[in-house]
């Protein structure tokens, strides 16, 4: 064992080694200090007892890892040929859900969790709303859906056993980007969007988001209410087929939709939902420090909104903004960086870079790189698909492995191209480990991809699916 | 013969002029990126905005010179010169397609060299008398009508503009020989992923003959697609009359902003192909190789860029367990079809799809719905759906992947059709017969017999339409009895 000279002590590094997942109790100074060796010494050691410990459990990764002839994690680089790609979570036939086969569906995702779901009763199911009630009325799971851009939704078979470990990598990521330990400061928090729901946001929010704020009524969310999994494979399916001009199954899709009473109540609620959200803002909160967390798109969709109601720097200059997801393919006022700012009142806004799988996220720094926690491990990839070394700058297809997972194995190629600074080029903030740049960018958008309705756009699919259904705009 | 069409050694950026009347312009100003990162500099098609359509149309009166016999003369003459050896012109545009073109240099190759066989007469008089009736191309034609009238008919060239797709060359080839068939004023607007064949062609033509009047009535250009300040001024009906267009959904969708009474718009919308095979293919194991050979063509021609090509095949495999491993089988034989078919038919793509081949992946770990043959590398893939249904990416399959998806009845593949759909090729030949009558009310445009969608002919209609009749202006003479 290399000795760290970090400001660990003998008997936490060997903690380290024993259980990889004790590296979300550490604080962001330990973690950011730690030598490569040492914290790879850390990585190889979890990754061999994680993928000993899925192996058998996770029928997808059994017949990866034999296909691949991987039957030990002997380096770090073993893990490289079973990384699930990004596709994984959503190689269902959509067919299961328009014919509402449902047990197939949970056939499909028996075999990508440590959770048996064989004795699952799922064939009554009708939406996938019901489907993913139904699991997890008889599991432990908690699955968490993509925003399905393009109204096939990727479905993360997440459970409680790994809730506490986000819970802390969470916050060690809020704090990075705050100042504020979460654990030890509680801060009212604003989340521009849905109540509840089962997409990442939704899911976090809704559970850690009364937690940073000490209580539930210091958490407000602006739309009351279930962001349906339904709809939003719907609104996807919608954009996809406009965009494709398939005219014939946008009236199947229109069909399909049911509950429209509801879709009506929402949109005719939706702007007085925002000006509650708005009001309490000012009457009860100007001036406050606050947390106000929620997704880029999201944030400037609120903002522009509040900006028309003629609120500006509603909070203390000190709240924290954090965001992520990136502007995708959203269209927005060219100053919009200083029209969130101004609006909310805050210097300047903080993001980190993650996904779906990830458990928590990479946070910025003063620099604006992206740091990598040590529970990740990283990996960049050639275009061939090799695996690129561990030194100086790399540019390539990301992937990670992430040590915190307990229902899915936590290995992930994703579909973006990074480029990653080894810890031979340590960034200037001070940080030690690898640290990504900003600009990180789609694979398939970069290779003219036809796939180009993006996350961040999703609320505006949503929207524009709402209004369409109910006829109010001209198609 | 002295080449124009420089490529820039350090910089490897291609020139590509402006041939405007007969006229070379090489004043490069712009700089545009293709697509598979070739970029070609090209002069300014704003600061020739004026001169490019015809509009005085009186000018096309020259054309009216040449009989149909000496147009095909003339165009017979055009593809002698079109030898991809000994022709600079096309060398530079095959070069530049090796690069900005979806298909490998062995298949471009093969395109480039077969190029001279269009312009043979008997091609060109078959297209224009089968189409269209050379006689009335000629003169006026007379019909008698039941109230006693005599009405001539007789048809005209139309000022048009093509705009033409880059993803087989022989687009360029074929849309030159329609237009000067039919006598029309042409302007081709070159695609970014094929930017030179049309231009080598018509430089070609200049060379041979400068101030013949076809020549005077071809112009050749690229502008980006998009740019309003230049298309607003161009596209009027003083200028044109017909837009001929291929392309994708959005690109047609934009063009339509400029229709108004006076503009005609003939489409060639994006199509994908699909194949339905009949259980007869199972009846012995030399008929399924011979189906598999033939599968493999339709999918495989063209490297599965054109839309003519298979992408999904429906088999009356039966949904049972037998009929999915029958299926299975014949996926096995088919991908063996797939990769050893002659590198001049079909190659491994370039580049593979990196969207494509996250699809493939990320199914290839539950063989519950689906087996993968192939695919590991980029030399193509088969599919075989465990049920019947296709796969969720269908739109997205190219570079030699198809999706084998078995069917109790050949009602399921029916159903599967619509107006997206262009080729269908069906075997055996007796079924073909049996569904051709109601294949075309659920959108399918073309029926083959599989193993033959690669095999398209410039005399048939395409797309379910008429574009050489299209592409003219039928003019009526009415002689009263009174």
């Amino acid at each position: 064992m290399v000795l760290s000279t970090s400001k660990l002590s003998g008997e936490r590094q060997s903690e380290m080694f024993q259980n990889p997942q004790s590296l979300v109790h550490a604080t962001n100074d330990e973690l950011f200090s730690l030598e490569t060796d040492f914290v790879q010494q850390i990585q190889l050691a979890g990754a061999q007892k994680r993928f000993d410990w899925f192996y058998p459990r996770i029928k997808a990764l059994k017949k990866l890892a034999d296909e691949q002839n991987i039957t030990e994690i002997k380096t770090l680089n073993d893990l490289a040929p079973i990384l699930f790609l990004h596709t994984v979570y959503k190689s269902y036939p959509l067919a299961f859900i328009e014919k509402k086969k449902f047990d197939k569906l949970t056939v499909w995702l028996d075999k990508l969790t440590t959770h048996d779901l064989s004795a699952m009763k799922t064939d009554n199911c009708n939406s996938i709303d019901s489907w993913l009630e139904a699991i997890e009325k008889q599991s432990d799971l908690q699955i968490v859906h993509s925003t399905g851009t393009t109204g096939k939704l990727s479905f993360l078979p997440r459970s409680e056993s790994e809730m506490e470990n986000f819970k802390n990598a969470f916050y060690l990521f809020i704090e990075v980007l705050t100042g504020v330990n979460p654990h030890k400061t509680k801060m009212p928090v604003f989340f521009p969007s849905f109540a509840d729901g089962r997409q990442l946001a939704q899911r976090i929010l809704s559970r850690f988001g009364p937690m940073l704020a000490g209580s539930k009524e210091e958490y407000h969310t602006a739309i009351p209410g279930y962001l349906s999994a339904d709809f939003m494979s719907l609104a996807g399916r919608l954009q996809a087929a406009k965009a494709k001009g398939e005219l014939g199954k946008l009236q199947m899709l229109k069909a399909l939709s049911y509950n429209r009473g509801e879709l009506i109540r929402l949109k005719r609620n939706r702007p007085k939902y925002m000006a509650a959200f708005f009001d309490n803002m000012v009457k009860n909160y100007r001036g406050r420090q606050v947390f106000m967390l929620g997704t880029l798109t999201s944030m400037i969709d609120a903002a522009l909104e509040g900006e028309k109601q003629g609120l500006s720097n509603v909070f203390a200059s000190n709240s924290a903004l954090v965001t992520g997801g990136g502007l995708k393919g959203q269209v927005v006022p060219e100053d919009w960086y200083e029209r969130i700012c101004t609006f909310y009142g805050v210097k300047n806004i903080r993001d980190g870079y993650g996904m779906t799988e990830s458990t928590g996220y990479m946070p910025s720094c003063d620099q604006n790189h992206y740091h990598i926690y040590p529970h990740f491990i990283p990996f960049v990839f050639d275009i061939g698909g090799q695996v690129l070394p561990r030194t100086g700058v790399q540019t390539g297809r990301f992937g990670f492995y992430d040590l915190l997972t307990e229902s899915y194995w936590g290995g992930f190629l994703t579909g973006d191209e990074v480029t990653i600074h080894w810890d031979d080029d340590q960034c200037s903030c001070g940080r030690t480990g690898p640290w990504l740049e900003k600009k990180i960018q789609r694979i398939s958008e970069k290779n003219n991809g036809d796939d180009k309705i993006s996350c961040a756009g999703s609320q505006e699919a949503y929207d524009s699916f709402i209004d369409y259904l109910l006829d109010t705009k001209e198609e | 013969m002295q080449s124009t069409l420089v490529k820039t050694m350090d910089t490897e950026v291609f020139e590509i002029p402006i041939l405007l009347r007969g006229k070379l312009i090489k004043d490069y100003s712009e700089t545009f990126g293709g697509r598979n990162g070739a970029k070609f500099l090209t002069p300014s098609a704003k600061k020739y905005a004026n001169q490019i359509s015809l509009s005085d149309p009186s000018k096309m009166k020259d054309l009216y010179d040449l009989s149909i016999e000496e147009i095909i003369t003339f165009l017979h003459d055009l593809g002698q010169r079109l030898i991809l050896k000994e022709n600079e012109y096309l060398q530079a545009a095959y070069e530049l397609a090796c690069q900005a073109s979806g298909l490998t240099p062995e298949v471009l190759h093969t395109t480039y060299q077969t190029l001279p066989m269009l312009f043979h007469p008997s091609n060109i008089r078959e297209m224009l008398d089968k189409r269209i009736g050379i006689e009335y191309l000629e003169s006026w034609v007379p019909t008698k009508m039941e109230d006693g009238r005599t009405i001539a008919i007789r048809a005209f060239g139309s000022r048009t503009v093509h705009i033409i797709a880059g993803n087989v060359p022989t687009v360029s080839a074929a849309s030159l020989i329609r237009s000067c068939g039919t006598r029309c004023d042409a302007i081709f607007k070159l695609p970014s992923n094929d930017p030179l064949t049309a231009t080598a062609l018509i430089q070609t033509m200049m060379e041979m003959e400068p101030q013949h009047p076809i020549t005077k009535h071809c112009s050749v250009l690229y502008w980006r697609g998009g740019d309003t300040h230049f298309e607003e001024k161009f596209y009027r009906p003083e200028n044109i009359e017909k837009i001929i267009a291929w392309g994708g959904f959005n690109s047609i969708k934009y063009i339509s902003r400029y229709l108004q009474p006076g503009i005609d718009l003939i489409t060639f919308d994006p199509k994908i192909s699909t194949s339905i095979i009949g259980r007869d293919a199972f009846q012995d194991d030399q008929t399924l190789y011979t189906v598999a050979q033939r599968a493999a063509i339709d999918v495989g021609a063209f490297n599965q860029e054109a839309c003519l090509n298979s992408r999904i095949m429906y088999v009356q495999s039966g949904t049972t367990e037998d009929g999915i491993e029958r299926l299975n089988t014949f996926g096995k034989i088919l991908y063996s079809a797939l990769v050893n078919l002659p590198s001049h038919v079909s190659t491994p793509p370039k580049i593979f799809n990196e969207t494509l081949k996250d699809d493939i992946e990320g199914i290839r770990l539950d063989d519950d719905f689906y087996h993968i043959y192939g695919g590991k590398s980029n030399e193509g893939a088969v599919i075989v759906s465990q049920f019947d249904e296709p796969v969720d990416f269908s739109h997205r399959l190219c570079s030699r992947v198809v999706n084998l998806v078995p069917v109790d009845t050949i009602d399921t593949a029916l159903q599967s059709v619509n107006s997206y759909t262009q080729t269908v090729g069906i075997f055996p030949e007796s079924l073909k017969l049996q569904i051709r009558d109601i294949l075309p009310l659920y959108g399918v445009q073309r029926v083959v017999s599989l193993g033959f969608a690669a095999n398209a002919s410039m005399a048939t209609p395409q797309d379910a339409i008429e574009p050489l009749r299209r592409m003219c202006k039928w003019i009526t003479d009415e002689k009263s009895v009174l």
